[in-house]
C-alpha cells in the first residue's frame, strides 16, 4: 500500500505496450505459472506422479533422476509430488485470507468514511494501532491466541491485512463522498442508503479489487513464513513453509529437499505480484 | 554383553587419547579455556530440576559421596571409606577430612547429612526408602527400610552432588536454580565465575581442590583454567560452532552432521550407547484397545523400525528389542534381539483377531470406536529427527489401519495430560546406568505422579522381579532377575521398544582426556587438558 507512488512509474509502461497489443513475456509466464498452480491445486492427483504421504525407505534421499525429478525426501517421499500437493494450501490460505481482509476492510472503511465524526475517529485510531505492527508479528500473535492450523493462520493472515485494506476504502470513499454524482444523487433524494450501495460502494471497490490481486501474493508468503516457523499444518502435510523447515537441516546433504518447495513459493508469490501489477497497470491505464 | 560395551568404549577412548596415553600423567598441560556449546542446565541447584543437560554442566561444580566407573565399580570420593551391614539396611560413610566448598565453609558429615536429608524431604530419595540419615563424629549413617542395593550408584549421580548448607540457607529455592557465583557453590574442581541465563555459565579452577575421586586419572587442581559453556538450542549451530572452532566440544551432534564431523580433520566424533531404556512407546494399558496384547503387538510388528532407523538415524541408532539399552551397565539381554520382525500381514491379522474392523475410511473400528491412537512426548525429549521418525511410523500403521498422531508439547502441559490419563502412547528414552531404572517404569505402583508407569502395567510376576533385584546385592542374581523382567516385558509387549540411541559429541582434537559419564552424559572436566 506504502509502495503505490513507486508502481505508478511501471504502470505508463505497461499500459503503453499494452495499447500496442502485446502482453509482456513476464506476464505470460507469470500467468503460465499461476495456471499451472491452480491445476495443481484443484487436480494434484492429475499432475503428481505419487502418493506425497507414501515413504519408500529403500529411496530414501535420492537426488533429482528421472523417476524423482525433485529427488525424495529422508523418508523416501516424492518431493515433486509433495510440492504440487501443497500448491492447495498456499493458493487456498492467500486467496481466503485475502478475500475476508478485503471483505472486512471494506466494512470498516466505508463505515468510517461515510459516518464521519467520532465514529471515523475511532475507527481510524483503532486501524492506525493495528497498524504500527508488522504483519508477521500480528499474524503470530493471533496463531497464539487461536491455536495453529490451517484455517487459524488463514484468519491470522487476513486480521493483519485488514487495516491496510480499510484504510484504502476510506480515503476512497473521502474523494467519492464529494463527487459530482454523488451530490447529484443526494440533490435528487436519494435515500443515503441506496447513494452508499449504487454509488459510493462500487466507485471505491474497483481500485480495492485490483490492490487485492497484489495482497494475495503477500498472504501465501506470509502462510509459508508461519508454517516454516511451526504454527501452520502438522507434519506430513505438504505444506511449502513446513517442507522448507524439514529441509534446512539437510541442505548439505540433500539440498533439493529444502531448495524446491521454496522455488514452488517464491515462483508462486512473484507470479502473483507481476500479474496483479500489470491489470493494476492495465486499470490506470484505462482511468 | 557388558563386555562389549566396555570395549567398545575403551576402543573409543583409545581413539581420543592414542598420542598421550603412553605417557599420560606427564604429558597433560595445565592452563587453557575449554569452550563448550551444549544445552542449558534446567536448575543450576540439581535437587530442585534435573536432566542429563544439568549433569553435564555442573558435575564439576559439585562432589559425591562415591564415584561410579564405567565398570559399574564404585570408588571412594568425599567418602573415604564405607561399610554396608549384612542385611544390606545401614550404610556408614567415614567422611574425608579437610573438603572445602567454594565459599571456605567444611564439607564435614553435617554438611553431607543437611544434603541427604534435602533430598529424602524434597524428593522422597528419589524412590529409595531411606528410614533416617543420622551423624556421628565424622560417620555419615544412611538407614534403609527395605534392602536397596543401587544406593551406592544413586549417590554417585551427579545429581547428588552436595550444594553448601550456607547457600541454601540464604538463597531462594528460585535464585538457586538461576545460579550464579556465590549462589551456585560446591566443593568441585571447578567454581562458577559468571552465569547470564539463558546464555552461558562460566567456571573456573578451584586451585585448593585436594579431593579428587580414587579412579581420576590425576590429583590436585584440574588442568584447566577455564571452562566455558555456552548453551545453544540449535543443533546446527551448535556443529557450526565447533566446526569454526569457536568452541572445542559440542554436545548433542545431529545425525545428518555425522559425516561432516569425520570428515572434519581437526575434530574427532566421539559416541557411546546411551545407557538405560530406548527410544520407546510406553503404550496405556488403561485404555481398552491397549490392554489387548494382540493390538500393542500389532504395532510392534506393524511398522518398520529397522528401515526407519537407518533412513532416519544414518547409523547413529540401532533396532532396540529390550527394555534396556545395550549400554547399560550390566543386565542387558542380548537374546532378545531380533525377536520380531516388521509384518504388516501379521498386524493386520492380530487386528482382525482382536475385533478391529477396517471402516469406510480405513481405519479399524470396533464397536463404533476409531483405532485412532495419540502419543505423547515433551518438547526436551524431542528432536528433529524423532519427528521425522513418527512420520514414517504413521504412514507404516496408516497401512494397517491405525490412525497415528504425535503431539509435541511443553513439559508443563505434557504433565497436565499424564495426570488427567488423555494419551495413549508415550514416546521417549530415559538415561542410566543402573537398570534398576526398569522399577521405576514398569512396577505396578510407579504411576505418574510418583514415577514413569505411564503403562499402567501391573503385573505381580515382573513386580517380584523388580523387587527381588533391589533387595540383593549379588551382582549375578540381580542380573538374573533384570533378564526375566526384560523378557516379561517383551512377552506382554508392555513396552514397544524403537532404537536404542548414541550419544554423539564433537570434540576438537586439541582437547585431550575427554570420556563420557556413566549415564551418557560428557564426563567430568578435570582430568580433561588442551595441547597449546
Amino acid at each position: 500500500m506504502t509502495n503505490l507512488s513507486i508502481e505508478m512509474g511501471g504502470a505508463g509502461r505497461a499500459a503503453g505496450k499494452l495499447r500496442r497489443g502485446r502482453v509482456p513475456l513476464g506476464v505470460l509466464l507469470a500467468g503460465l505459472i499461476l495456471t499451472f498452480m491452480v491445476v495443481c491445486a484443484l487436480a494434484p492427483g492429475f499432475v503428481a506422479p505419487y502418493d506425497p504421504y507414501a515413504p519408500d525407505l529403500l529411496a530414501s534421499l535420492k537426488p533429482p533422476s528421472w523417476a524423482h525429478i525433485f529427488g525424495t525426501d529422508q523418508l523416501g517421499r516424492d518431493i515433486f509430488s509433495r510440492v504440487v500437493h501443497g500448491a492447495s494450501y498456499s493458493l487456498y490460505i492467500g486467496l481466503c485470507a485475502t478475500a475476508l481482509a478485503v471483505a472486512a476492510g471494506i466494512v470498516i472503511g466505508l463505515s468510517a468514511g461515510v459516518a464521519g465524526g467520532v465514529i471515523d475517529l475511532a475507527l481510524m485510531r483503532v486501524i492506525d494501532v493495528l497498524l504500527a505492527f508488522p504483519g508477521l508479528l500480528m499474524s503470530m500473535a493471533v496463531v497464539a491466541f487461536l491455536g495453529t492450523g490451517v484455517t487459524n493462520i488463514l484468519i491470522a493472515i487476513a486480521i493483519a491485512s485488514i487495516p491496510g485494506y480499510a484504510r484504502i476504502v476510506r480515503a476512497q470513499v473521502m474523494v467519492v463522498r464529494t463527487s459530482g454524482y454523488v451530490e447529484a444523487a443526494r440533490v435528487l433524494g436519494q435515500p443515503p442508503m441506496r447513494t452508499l450501495l449504487r454509488h459510493i460502494l462500487p466507485n471505491t471497490v474497483g481500485p480495492l479489487i485490483v490492490l487485492s490481486t497484489l495482497g494475495i501474493g503477500s498472504a501465501i508468503l506470509q502462510s509459508a513464513a508461519l508454517s516454516y516457523l511451526g504454527l501452520g499444518p502438522k507434519a506430513p502435510t505438504p505444506e511449502w513453509g513446513l517442507m522448507l523447515s524439514e529441509g534446512q537441516g539437510y541442505l548439505r546433504r540433500g539440498w533439493w529437499v529444502g531448495i524446491f518447495p521454496g522455488v514452488f513459493a517464491t515462483a508462486t508469490i512473484i507470479s502473483t505480484t507481476v500479474l496483479g501489477r500489470y491489470i493494476k497497470a492495465l486499470t490506470d491505464g484505462r482511468a | 554383553m557388558t563386555k562389549t560395551v566396555a570395549r567398545g568404549l575403551s576402543l573409543l577412548l583409545c581413539g581420543t587419547m592414542l598420542a598421550a596415553v603412553p605417557s599420560f600423567a606427564q604429558d597433560a598441560q595445565t592452563g587453557g579455556t575449554l569452550r563448550v556449546v551444549t544445552y542449558e542446565p534446567l536448575c543450576l541447584d540439581q535437587n530442585e530440576g534435573s536432566s542429563r543437560n544439568t549433569q553435564t554442566a555442573l558435575q564439576d561444580v559439585y562432589d559425591r559421596l562415591v564415584s561410579e566407573d564405567l565398570e559399574g565399580q564404585f570408588h571412594p570420593w568425599i567418602a573415604s571409606e564405607w561399610a554396608i551391614s549384612d542385611d544390606g539396611l545401614s550404610y556408614a560413610f567415614t567422611i574425608r577430612d579437610g573438603v572445602l566448598f567454594h565459599d571456605g565453609t567444611a564439607l564435614d558429615a553435617e554438611a553431607v547429612r543437611v544434603n541427604l536429608q534435602r533430598w529424602v524431604d524434597d524428593k522422597g530419595a528419589g524412590g529409595v526408602p531411606v528410614e533416617s540419615v543420622a551423624v556421628d563424629g565424622n560417620v555419615v549413617t544412611v538407614t534403609l527400610k527395605s534392602a536397596y542395593s543401587p544406593l551406592l550408584h544413586d549417590l554417585s549421580e551427579p545429581v547428588l552432588g552436595f550444594v553448601s548448607p550456607a547457600s541454601i540457607e540464604k538463597y531462594s529455592k528460585e535464585d538457586r536454580c538461576t545460579g550464579g557465583p556465590d549462589i551456585t557453590v560446591g566443593s568441585g574442581p571447578f567454581k562458577v565465575v559468571a552465569r547470564t541465563s539463558g546464555q552461558d555459565l562460566i567456571l573456573e579452577r578451584n586451585d585448593a581442590y585436594a579431593w579428587a575421586p580414587e579412579n581420576a586419572v590425576h590429583d590436585g587442581a584440574a588442568y584447566l583454567d577455564r571452562v566455558e559453556l555456552r548453551f545453544l538450542t540449535e543443533d546446527a549451530v551448535r556443529v557450526g560452532a565447533v566446526e569454526s572452532d569457536q568452541a572445542d566440544i559440542a554436545t548433542g551432534i545431529p545425525a545428518i552432521a555425522v559425516e561432516d564431523v569425520e570428515a572434519n580433520d581437526s575434530l574427532t566424533l566421539l559416541r557411546t550407547e546411551q545407557p538405560g531404556i530406548p527410544w520407546s512407546f510406553w503404550v496405556n494399558q488403561s485404555k481398552p484397545a491397549l490392554a489387548d496384547v494382540k493390538v500393542r503387538e500389532a504395532l510392534r510388528i506393524g511398522v518398520d523400525y529397522p528401515s526407519l532407523i537407518e533412513a532416519v538415524f544414518l547409523g547413529t541408532a540401532t533396532p532396540a528389542y529390550s527394555a534396556l539399552t545395550p549400554g547399560i551397565s550390566f543386565g542387558y539381554d542380548a537374546k532378545l534381539e531380533g525377536s520380531w520382525s516388521y509384518d504388516p500381514a501379521a498386524a493386520a491379522a492380530l487386528l482382525d483377531e482382536a475385533g478391529w474392523v477396517v471402516g469406510s475410511d480405513g481405519i479399524r473400528e470396533k464397536d463404533g470406536e476409531r483405532l485412532s491412537l495419540v502419543s505423547l512426548s515433551a518438547v526436551n525429549w524431542n528432536n528433529q529427527q524423532r519427528e521425522l521418525f513418527a512420520q514414517g511410523i504413521q504412514a507404516n500403521l496408516q497401512q494397517i489401519g491405525v490412525e497415528f498422531t504425535r503431539e509435541v508439547l511443553d513439559f508443563a502441559t505434557v504433565d497436565a495430560r499424564f495426570k488427567a490419563n488423555e494419551y495413549d502412547l508415550v514416546d521417549t528414552s530415559q538415561s542410566a546406568a543402573e537398570p534398576n531404572l526398569l522399577f521405576g517404569a514398569f512396577q505396578s505402583e510407579q504411576l505418574w505422579e510418583t514415577n514413569t508407569n505411564w503403562g499402567f502395567v501391573n503385573d505381580p510376576a515382573l513386580d517380584a522381579e523388580l523387587e527381588a533385584a533391589l533387595a540383593t546385592t549379588d551382582r549375578d542374581e540381580r542380573i538374573g532377575h533384570y533378564v526375566k523382567a526384560q523378557e516379561i516385558i517383551k512377552d506382554n509387549a508392555y513396552l514397544i521398544p524403537i532404537a536404542n540411541p548414541q550419544v554423539l559429541i564433537a570434540v576438537n582434537n586439541r582437547v585431550q582426556g575427554v570420556t563420557f559419564g556413566t549415564s551418557g552424559q560428557v564426563g567430568s572436566y578435570y582430568d580433561v587438558w588442551l595441547q597449546q
